[in-house]
């Protein structure tokens, strides 16, 4: 399922990050966010109380629920753009 | 810790960057927070990334932001980006969070232009991951240029529905129904009142054209539960 509505994108543009020890291609430019919905990931972290699944919401920094642990650090996967080479951990914390 | 300004402006949406222009011209000093990399709010998000060879077409918002950032870029405004307010006191001081750290601001006078947050009506599985704000996918679809899902149910009232519905459709994606919880009664009444911007209203039935002509199914006055 392509997501993606730039198709025949050049190879330059693709940004490699690692998620949970596995490869993942991105594009330059890309949130986290959007760098792990286009490859079907969409459960980021559990609640603290029920330990019910959550992802992406408000992809505008306020809800909060997409928080993730990137390169040791906590942030939002909707406000952090990617790197090559970025480590992302999900669905660590509460 | 920066000299004083006259005027600090939270917030590089439309209303604070046109607040910031205004008091620029008026040779006040003006500095502009915003915790994005770039100006223009949600409304005139800038898109990221690289264009694919398969062109697509700007959205009309996105000529406007293009034109709001090269007026406050080419204005004598200080802008600073990426920078989250976390505390303003009595002074007015301002603190704020970002790449650089914490940093501290000084300014005589605060204008806050903080915009708006979705407010989303809980239903039951709201806070299942694939379940995201109709706001939520205009950010996915301007700056990001990614579809929410290649068939989601788009559900809720007011513009933004057919806004974002009939932007999935022209972003290559097919809404499986839109759900609007006005009816068509409710639409009808409002044309008076919507008559009184023209524009508006042409664009508005312009995304619901895009919509019927795709036969997608249109279900009026429902809700998700």
């Amino acid at each position: 399922m392509n997501l993606r509505m730039h198709r025949g994108l050049v190879d330059e543009d693709e940004v490699v990050i690692e998620v949970d020890g596995h490869t993942v291609s991105g594009r330059r430019g890309d949130s986290v966010a959007v760098a792990l919905l286009t490859v079907g990931i969409s459960t980021l972290r559990h609640s603290p109380r029920l330990g019910a699944p959550r992802g992406i919401f408000c992809l505008m920094g306020s809800c909060q629920e997409c928080l993730v642990i990137v390169d040791g650090h906590r942030r939002l996967a909707c406000e952090t753009v990617i790197e090559a080479g970025m480590s992302v951990r999900t669905t660590e914390l509460p | 810790m920066s000299s004083r300004v006259e005027l600090a402006v939270l917030g590089a949406g439309p209303a604070g960057v046109a607040a910031a222009l205004t008091a620029s011209e008026c040779n006040v000093s003006v500095l502009i927070l915003d915790r994005s990399a770039s100006a223009g709010g949600q409304v005139y998000r800038r898109p990221t990334g690289p264009l694919g060879t398969q062109q697509i077409k700007k959205w009309p918002d996105e000529v406007k932001g293009e034109r709001l950032r090269e007026q406050l870029s080419s204005s004598a405004v200080t802008c600073l980006f990426e920078r989250a307010v976390w505390s303003v006191e009595r002074g007015f001081r301002i603190d704020t969070v970002g790449p650089a750290g914490v940093e501290t601001w000084e300014a005589e006078r605060l204008l806050v232009a903080s915009g708006t947050t979705e407010r989303v009506i809980p239903f039951p599985g709201w806070t299942l991951p694939g379940v995201m704000g109709l706001a939520a996918t205009t950010a996915l679809l301007k700056s990001q240029r990614v579809l929410p899902g290649q068939r989601p149910v788009v559900a809720g009232s007011g513009p933004l529905l057919w806004a974002v519905a009939s932007g999935i459709i022209a972003g290559g994606g097919m809404p499986a129904a839109v759900i609007d919880l006005a009816d068509t009664r409710r639409w009808v009444s409002s044309l008076p009142a919507l008559s009184s911007r023209p524009g508006d209203l042409l664009k508005g039935l312009g995304w619901m054209h895009s919509i019927r002509r795709q036969q997608v199914p249109v279900i009026s006055n429902a809700t998700v539960t």
